[in-house]
């Protein structure tokens, strides 16, 4: 297998919590560019992987390389870090910040990061179909709306990968099509995503799925293997 | 695009006044309760600089505390009254309640001998505020036709207000007629004397400018009243200038056990205060510990959390105590109107204490949650527990 | 099952609801300090200006007037009414017998020193700190010391009954030149006077007329004018409450008090109420206020009282608008639950029920807990200003305990009404 051009890359990822382990031996190789979705009922260990790949939580044991950067063994200072330079993040409940506007909401992902510029905000948001509402509130803006936001600011530092926590759990049928159809752009432009999610229409979208059970891996199937 | 550019410094203020402007309801009821802090804390420190000086007008109402007579070493028993008036002089005007002479001697009225002082009404008046009079005060300094009785000479000779009585110093075949306006009550030596005007005294005793001795009260507060007493007697040789011992030691010991409990009792209400405010502002941050999680996503650092909290906190605070000042003066105000029934001074020292009091309580109310939430994992927060 | 709720609802956010218990732990707490001050503050302070002196002065119903002029007096000891001394330990058991600080009782006589034809001096018998015993308490001291605290002596003090001994006042000292250890000769005025040799003990200074005399002890004084067994007057020193409007009708004209006024008059100790009672102990005496300390003492208790109240009331706002804002950002979180339960069918009643038991139920725990802790405070606060401790109030319990309850189910009403109000719908799609 290719590991130099993985983007992302774990060996044995293992996070335990108290006994009970969450996730158990996860390995797996992310070429750049790839769309790969994991999948798997309630309590399976999504949420587990997708913080420890988020570097929102050290794993109890493993390895784990992103974009050529050992995340296993770095400092929390460092992982702040790693989580601005490196990931563009996208919620289930899309945490917008509640008293900055649409635009500030992007911006915001910019001051942590480096520099700001509204404009590169501006079209940010005018990519995901918002050029409209750059100055209303999360609360003036609805589900689908905000999603979009969000987006555009995990977008926004150009990160080495995208990974969405469920990102239509919280939209109807309608936006659900519009993120979708946001997630294939990205593809197409050829940026890395790691979607989480138990939507088989949105899961069965990616390039591959990861299918987890019990915190384990128990199956990877590839689209282009099914065709 | 370079126009475009917002700098970091911009986006940093930027972000305080969106937190602080959008959140209105919130940051009303922070500024609220610091403001009240605030008010309190400076008003009862300006309370607290200021109570020495009102106690020590209050505990005047104990009378004379400051005596002025012939010198122990002459065998004099009078001086001149214009020595009584050059002591006055060395007393600060502003320090001084009143100051009355005393002239005594023994004059015969109608059913027998009396003792007789002349005094300054108007003095004796703000010297010995606790007199209970029947009738009323005499008032011209210059009355020869009215006079008080002790409660004591009126019952004996059987006098009333309004009474007219025959005063006579057979020594020197002087009789004059009195009207009795007022009867006084002290439980001291007053009760058994009769009052008249001092220039009165003077002429029915032959003592043309001279007086026994003569009492004052003086504020004492921020006064060395020892250095008063040798300053007077330094400069008029013939006079006996001492505080009365009674009143002057008893009112340092009251002052000091007053300013102590108020001291105390205003720390008391000042740790109180800064509770509330406290807590007021911790549970605002709590409140926001899912925010400081998401920011933590993005990546901001822990740095980046402190600084923008505290700064937020620091402006609240800064506000709500300038306004809080404001209040707190009014109601210091109400409150000396309402106990001493004067202003209350304002002094300068309160405003950086006030500031320095509540800032140092908001920002450690501020840093104990902002701490707490940035040490907390932020996939905790995002997943919507707690 | 509300029950249920209400202990779940309790222990959920257990860190939440001990910030608040705390807060109002340490608010009640502080408070209770504070009342506990405030109400024994007029008690302290009476005491604390007891160093005044005496405020009742007793003489002999039918003295003629004196002329005295500066202490020296004009009339003759001779003829004078006078009172016997073993009456004196009347004057405690009075009604008020508990207020009466001490007593001194006075003898004057003018004697001449070193010869017949010697200046004229007055000569004071009293009370230094004599033993006077009392049925329930007989180690009772009274005497000078006691009343006036503030008379100093350079030298010693001479005993009680000692009969060769005399304090010289300062003023006298600096005329005469005489020192502690000088041995004086004392004659007493007029036929029957005697004479004795004396040893200055000591110089006082009181920054009175006992500055210019010589102080005795009372037998002394006696056996100097063969007046065994009697005194001229006395001085009482009295805790008293302040004058109010019915004590100064009273004073004005006590029949003109109805027969239920006359009552709370004799039984309040008002200075006047203390007088007429010992005159009612006492036959032949006169009590008279000395309003100098009467009046005096009356005004300065109301401002400190007045000032302590107002404080007092000061610290209620500031710690009842910190708590109402913790219990309702406290709620305000809840906002989600809520919703939830409303969703469910809950009218608002039950969730105001909820809330503000909820409220309550801290707010009483927090006030029984800084009674505990405020009772303790204020015993600290009594002790470090007037070195005595502070008697607690049972009344406090219950007031702080309300005013604690209260002031948590204010803070929950509001924003109790705001939750309560929303649409369920509003609340659980997070748009609040």
């Amino acid at each position: 297998m290719n590991t130099n051009g993985s983007v992302l890359r774990t060996r044995n990822l293992t996070r335990r919590f108290g006994e009970v382990a969450a996730l158990e031996n996860f390995t797996v190789d992310v070429p750049r560019g790839e769309w790969i979705s994991i999948m798997g009922p309630s309590g399976s260990g999504k949420t587990t992987l997708l913080n420890l790949l988020a570097c929102l939580d050290p794993p109890t044991e493993g390895e784990y390389t992103l974009d050529g950067v050992d995340t296993a063994t770095v400092t929390e200072r460092e992982r702040s870090i790693i989580r601005r330079e490196k990931i563009g993040l996208i919620f289930q409940q899309f945490h917008l910040v509640p008293y900055l506007t649409a635009l500030e909401n992007v911006m915001l992902a910019q001051y942590y990061h480096s520099m700001i510029d509204e404009n590169d905000c501006k079209e940010a948001l005018e990519r995901v179909g918002l050029g409209h509402r750059l100055n209303h509130l999360p609360s003036q803006l609805s589900g689908g709306e905000q999603q979009r936001v969000c987006i555009a600011r995990a977008l926004i530092n150009e990160p080495a990968i995208i990974l969405a926590d469920e990102p239509t759990g919280n939209l109807d049928e309608e936006n659900e099509r519009v993120v979708l159809r946001l997630f294939e752009k990205l593809h197409s432009e050829g940026r890395t995503i790691v979607l989480v999610t138990h939507n088989p229409a949105l899961g069965e979208a990616a390039e591959r799925m990861v299918l987890l059970q019990h915190g384990r891996i128990a199956d990877i199937v590839s689209k282009a293997a099914v065709a | 695009m370079a126009a475009a550019r917002v700098t970091r410094a911009r986006m940093f203020l930027r972000l305080i006044t969106k937190a602080l402007t959008v959140r209105k309801s919130r940051v009303a009821i922070a500024l609220f309760s610091i403001m009240i802090g605030a008010a309190i804390i400076s008003a009862l420190l300006c309370v607290y600089f200021d109570i020495s000086i009102k106690m020590s007008r209050e505990l005047r109402t104990y009378g004379a505390n400051f005596f002025v007579g012939p010198s122990a070493d002459s065998e004099e028993r009078t001086i001149d009254f214009s020595a009584f008036e050059a002591a006055v002089k060395t007393v600060p005007p502003e320090a001084l309640i009143g100051a009355s002479p005393y002239l005594y001697g023994i004059v015969r009225l109608d059913l027998g001998n009396a003792v007789m002082a002349g005094v300054d009404f108007s003095g004796i008046r703000r010297l010995s505020p606790y007199w209970q009079v029947d009738g009323r005060w005499i008032v011209a300094d210059f009355d020869d036709r009215n006079c008080m009785l002790g409660k004591s000479l009126a019952k004996n000779m059987e006098l009333k207000v309004g009474d007219k009585i025959n005063l006579v110093n057979r020594d020197r075949n002087f009789e004059t007629k009195l009207t009795v306006k007022g009867i006084i009550e002290t439980g001291q030596a007053e009760d058994q004397q009769i009052l008249v005007n001092r220039a009165l005294a003077q002429q029915i005793l032959g003592q043309d400018g001279k007086i026994n001795h003569a009492m004052m009260s003086i504020l004492t507060e921020g006064l060395d009243i020892d250095a008063l007493a040798s300053s007077i007697e330094r400069r008029l040789p013939f006079i006996d200038a001492k505080p009365i011992r009674k009143v002057s030691h008893s009112e340092g010991k009251i002052l000091g056990k007053i300013t102590g409990l108020m001291a105390l009792v205003a720390i008391v209400i000042l740790s109180l205060t800064t509770l509330c405010v406290m807590t007021t502002l911790m549970a605002m941050i709590v409140e926001r510990t899912p925010e400081i999680g998401l920011v933590k996503a993005l990546g901001a650092d822990n740095g980046n959390v402190v600084l923008q909290f505290l700064s937020e906190i620091g402006v609240i605070t800064v506000s709500g105590v300038v306004l809080g000042i404001v209040v707190g003066y009014g109601l210091a105000q109400v409150l000396g109107q309402a106990v001493f029934s004067s202003s209350i001074s304002f002094r300068l020292i309160v405003v950086p204490m006030t500031l320095a009091i509540s800032l140092a309580a908001a920002l450690v109310a501020g840093a104990i949650p902002v701490r707490m939430a940035v040490k907390i994992n932020p996939s905790s927060v995002l997943r919507g527990e707690e | 099952m509300f029950l249920r709720m209400l202990k779940r609802s309790l222990l959920r956010g257990r860190k939440r609801k001990i910030l608040a218990i705390s807060t109002i732990f340490f608010a009640a707490t502080l408070i209770t300090a504070l009342m506990n001050v405030s109400i024994d503050v007029g008690d302290k302070m009476t005491r604390e200006l007891k160093t005044y002196g005496a405020n009742i002065r007793v003489l002999p119903k039918s003295e003629s007037i004196p002329l005295e002029i500066g202490g020296v007096d004009y009339n003759p000891l001779k003829g004078q009414v006078l009172l016997e001394e073993k009456d004196l330990v009347r004057i405690k058991e009075i009604f008020w017998q508990h207020n009466i600080v001490g007593f001194a009782p006075y003898l004057k006589t003018v004697v001449h020193v070193g010869g017949e034809h010697g200046r004229p001096i007055q000569m004071i018998g009293t009370y230094f700190s004599k033993n006077v015993p009392l049925p329930d308490e007989p180690t009772w001291d009274t005497g000078v010391k006691e009343i006036y605290p503030y008379w100093h002596v350079k030298g010693d003090w001479p005993a009680d009954g000692d009969l060769s001994s005399v304090l010289v006042g300062s003023g006298l000292a600096k005329r005469t030149g005489w020192k502690v250890g000088d041995t004086i000769r004392i004659q007493a005025r007029g036929a029957g006077g005697k004479a004795t040799e004396a040893l200055i003990k000591g110089v006082l200074s009181t920054g009175g007329p006992e500055e210019g005399a010589l102080v005795a002890s009372l037998a002394l004084v006696q056996k100097l004018t063969g007046l065994q067994g009697r005194i001229q007057s006395a001085s009482v020193s009295a805790l008293t409450v302040p004058e109010d409007a019915l004590s100064r009708r009273a004073r004005r004209d006590l029949d003109s008090l109805s027969s239920k006024d006359y009552d709370i008059w004799y039984c309040t100790a008002y200075v006047g109420a203390i007088t007429y009672q010992l005159e009612e102990e006492l036959p032949n005496i006169a009590a008279k206020p000395i309003w100098q300390v009467a009046a005096s003492e009356g005004a300065i208790i109301n401002k400190i009282q007045l000032l302590m109240f107002v404080v007092t009331i000061a610290a209620f706002i500031a710690s009842g608008l910190g708590i109402s804002s913790l219990m309702s950002t406290t709620i305000l979180e809840r906002a989600g639950e809520i919703g939830l339960i409303k969703a469910l069918g809950a009218a608002d009643w039950e969730v105001y029920l909820l809330f503000l038991t909820e409220a309550a139920l801290i707010g009483l725990i927090g006030g029984l807990i800084g009674w505990m802790a405020g009772a303790a405070l204020s015993q600290l606060i009594g002790y470090s200003i007037f070195g005595q401790w502070i008697s607690i109030k049972v009344i406090v319990l219950p007031v702080i305990m309300f005013i604690s309850a209260l002031i948590a189910f204010i803070g929950s009403l509001v924003p109790s009404r705001m939750i309560a109000k929303l649409y369920p719908a509003e609340v659980l799609h997070g748009r609040r």
